[in-house]
């Protein structure tokens, strides 16, 4: 039906999707060997396909599956990583706060905040008890020197405006409430006095997952390895295409075409190869900027101190960006850093663990900050990926100018824990209500990647 | 089964709450839908989707409201609650006109009695609480009236219901049998942590070990009560933490010996000779 559809370039077979006519013999050896085997079969046509299936992917097909009465779209959820093995979503930190300076990024993880904490009416599955994601409430500690202190007032100034319940401490008052603290080179602090602190994420990746499940939604493990396109009839505005359909690559090899309607980006690190797949970064014009997220390893390491910092401890970033928290009641804490330029980058081929970072540079500022510190015993490390928006750190949210369905939804730099309810949240509106109305993100769509503009977050960690 | 419904105060029992609740039109709707009438017409037109020339798609089925439910016990328990905490969560909310107007203390107050509490106010030495359905309270400002002590007990208080806590001066705050109230509500106690003397939440099955490291932000704490918390299985050691940071507490309903100084034994371990090295074992005294 469709003027012209492109044609997968490759001598692969590939079981191909709905409307595609295929020989009797092929049609019956499937029949007959789909008869023997035991793994479920990619449909050969949805109309959601949802490309990840961590916090962010799992939280978009939630809340169209959520929203939409009687199942009316089909919603597929394309995973390589089923057991979430790599997945940023299972090695994050895990903390949630309201502490930034872009107003959008305070209201997202206030509304992450308010779903957390009705997490029974959302996930909760009928007569067994709530999802428990061991919400912490001990809330977030930024430091400041005297340069800073000012403008740190400012923007608690502008987050309680916005409703997020955050309260500015002075050097003295921070020492009084928080004896293990080193106050030397320190002279305001902003602390969360309620709806920040850290949880468990893989609990919500998995209470997400099951209850999608229950509503309808198929999770696929498989890997994304190509679209093919079509121009979108009757017209067409300059070189706008659509995506027809996917084709994905199964743990046995063999590679499946399914048909779609839209296609999200949910692939955090990866967002940028599958952008490329689609067609970003190719051709020319809007088509020729790549989608500007990479991969980049971060490092937690975590260690047990004999008299830390006691249970009212809240997740504490020092002025040099190194942060430490507390990690369950048996005095072990873990911390973290960002490198501070673009040559201290680790490589990203692997998940291994740079020990040397950490006596380097992190337990040094560590232990002046909190002398208790200066004796600990580190116990065990593990790396992540941030999925890195190169150009400004900022949430990438919305159609593409060129590939009309296709929707990105990626480049939250470390942030996409607590964002990730608020992006699925956002999705689904557009795709349901045409545009984002709990909180307006249109600021950041890709156009703002086409015209050169930033937008600069100061508070990241 | 009849039971455990019996335990329940008669307000909470699932069927006489829903035969109290009026709807009062909170239903959630797209803010965007066009009203005609009866019917509703919400938007789903979506300009992502290549337009094939049809007509937007228009949500016929909210305007029946139908919805995809099993006709079980489980699920119609479900729907019945959800439309009772829509209803609590809408009765326990103090507008601001009603708090400029009485006062924050008398508007706390208001919300405590409504909900099925009791109150005394700073002073007084008798107790203030609904009787049937007549609230004895003023309904006009009285200047210096502080609310004092706020009893909560079995009742349906919420999270947003707790807004009533902010700019009140409370010393006395008992949430005990309360079924709602979990780690949230807890962190947001947060607002009367000044004045705030003695906490009682024996009995909400939801609260676990988080919530009560939640109750570390209260630092005039004097006395906290904290029996039969099913879901909190370290209570005893968050206790102890606790207690090292506010030393003046009294933590009450708690099982284990909270001493400090008796976890250590009293002889050094060389003396009692439990821990005593091999190569030196001259006697072979049995571990004490």
């Amino acid at each position: 039906m469709a003027a012209f559809v492109t044609k997968w370039k490759g001598n692969e077979k590939i079981r191909p999707g709905a409307g595609k006519a295929r020989k009797m013999g092929k049609f019956f050896k499937e029949s007959i060997s789909k008869m023997f085997s035991l793994k479920e079969e990619i449909p050969r046509s949805t109309d959601l396909v949802i490309v990840g299936g961590g916090l962010v992917g799992s939280a978009v097909a939630f809340f169209v599956a959520h929203k939409q009465t009687n199942r009316e779209r089909e919603i597929m959820v394309i995973e390589r990583d089923p057991m979430y093995t790599t997945a940023s979503s299972s090695l994050s930190a895990g903390g949630i706060r309201h502490q930034f300076s872009v107003t959008e990024n305070v209201q997202m993880s206030m509304f992450t905040t308010k779903f957390l904490r009705n997490i029974k009416f959302f996930l909760g599955l009928i007569d067994q008890p709530p999802p428990d994601v061991q919400f912490n409430h001990q809330g977030y500690l930024f430091l400041a020197t005297p340069e800073k202190a000012e403008k740190l007032e400012e923007l608690v100034k502008m987050q309680k405006y916005l409703g997020a319940e955050v309260e500015m401490f002075s050097a003295e008052m921070l020492k009084q409430r928080f004896p293990w603290l080193n106050i030397d080179g320190i002279e305001a602090g902003s602390l969360g006095l309620n709806g920040e602190g850290w949880f468990d994420p893989h609990s919500l990746l998995a209470a997400l997952k099951q209850r999608n499940i229950g509503l309808g939604v198929r999770y696929i493990d498989a890997e994304v390895i190509g679209f093919t396109k079509k121009l979108s009839a009757p017209e067409t505005i300059g070189n706008q295409y659509v995506l027809a359909s996917v084709i994905s690559r199964d743990t046995d090899g063999d590679m499946f075409e399914t048909n779609c309607h839209q296609v999200v980006n949910c692939a955090g690190p990866w967002a940028g190869q599958i952008g490329e797949l689609a067609g970003m970064g190719t051709e020319t014009g809007a088509l020729s900027i790549p989608l500007p997220v990479v991969p980049r390893k971060r490092f937690i390491y975590a260690y047990h101190c004999h008299n830390g910092p006691g249970i009212s401890t809240p997740l504490t970033v020092d002025i040099t960006g190194t942060y430490f928290r507390r990690e369950g009641l048996g005095g072990m804490y873990i911390c973290g850093a960002s490198p501070e330029s673009e040559e201290e980058e680790p490589s990203i081929e692997n998940l291994d663990v740079d020990y040397e970072f950490f006596n380097e540079k992190i337990w040094p500022r560590l232990a002046h900050r909190i002398p208790a510190f200066e004796n600990i015993k580190l116990k065990s490390a593990w790396a992540g990926y941030y999925d890195y928006n190169v150009w400004d750190q900022n949430l990438i949210i919305g159609p593409h100018p060129v590939i009309t369905n296709f929707l990105l939804a990626n480049g939250m730099s470390g942030h996409g824990l607590q964002q990730s309810i608020c992006v699925g949240n956002a999705i689904s509106e557009m795709i349901l209500n045409a545009d984002t109305y709990t909180v307006d993100l249109s600021r950041f769509n890709f156009d703002r990647i086409i015209r050169r503009e930033k937008i600069l977050e100061d508070f990241i960690v | 089964m009849m039971s455990c419904f019996k335990s329940l105060r008669p307000a909470n029992r699932i069927w006489s709450r829903l035969f109290l609740c009026q709807t009062r039109g909170y239903v959630e709707r797209d803010p965007r839908a066009i009203k005609m009438g009866d019917l509703v017409f919400e938007p789903e037109y979506n300009r992502h989707m290549p337009d094939d020339g049809k007509t937007p798609f228009v949500n016929l089925n909210k305007m029946l409201n139908v919805v995809e439910a099993d006709f079980d016990k489980e699920s119609l328990k479900q729907f019945m609650q959800r439309k009772i905490d829509v209803n609590d969560i809408a009765e326990q909310r103090v507008d601001a006109k009603t708090k400029e107007k009485i006062g924050k203390d008398l508007a706390a107050a208001y919300v405590v009695v409504k909900s099925g509490g009791r109150i005394q106010f700073a002073g007084m030495d008798r107790w203030i609480e609904k009787k049937g359905s007549h609230i004895p309270l003023p309904n006009h400002n009285i200047p210096n009236l502080k609310l004092q002590v706020a009893d909560l007990t079995g009742s349906s208080i919420r999270y947003e219901g707790l807004a009533f806590l902010e700019g009140t001066s409370i010393k006395m705050l008992i949430l005990r049998d309360c079924q709602y109230i979990d780690d949230f509500c807890l962190s947001r106690l947060y607002k009367i942590s000044n004045t705030l003397e003695f906490l009682d939440i024996s009995g909400c099955t939801l609260v676990t070990d988080n919530g009560l490291a939640a109750l570390c932000k209260l630092r005039n704490l004097k006395g906290l009560r904290i029996n039969d918390l099913p879901n909190a299985g370290n209570k005893a050691l968050i206790a102890a933490y606790l207690l090292d940071e506010n030393p003046e507490l009294n933590v009450l309903g708690v099982d284990l010996p909270l001493d400090h100084d008796k976890e250590m034994p009293e002889t050094s371990p060389e003396e009692s000779g439990q821990y005593s090295d091999s190569s030196t074992n001259s006697s072979n005294k049995p571990p004490t």
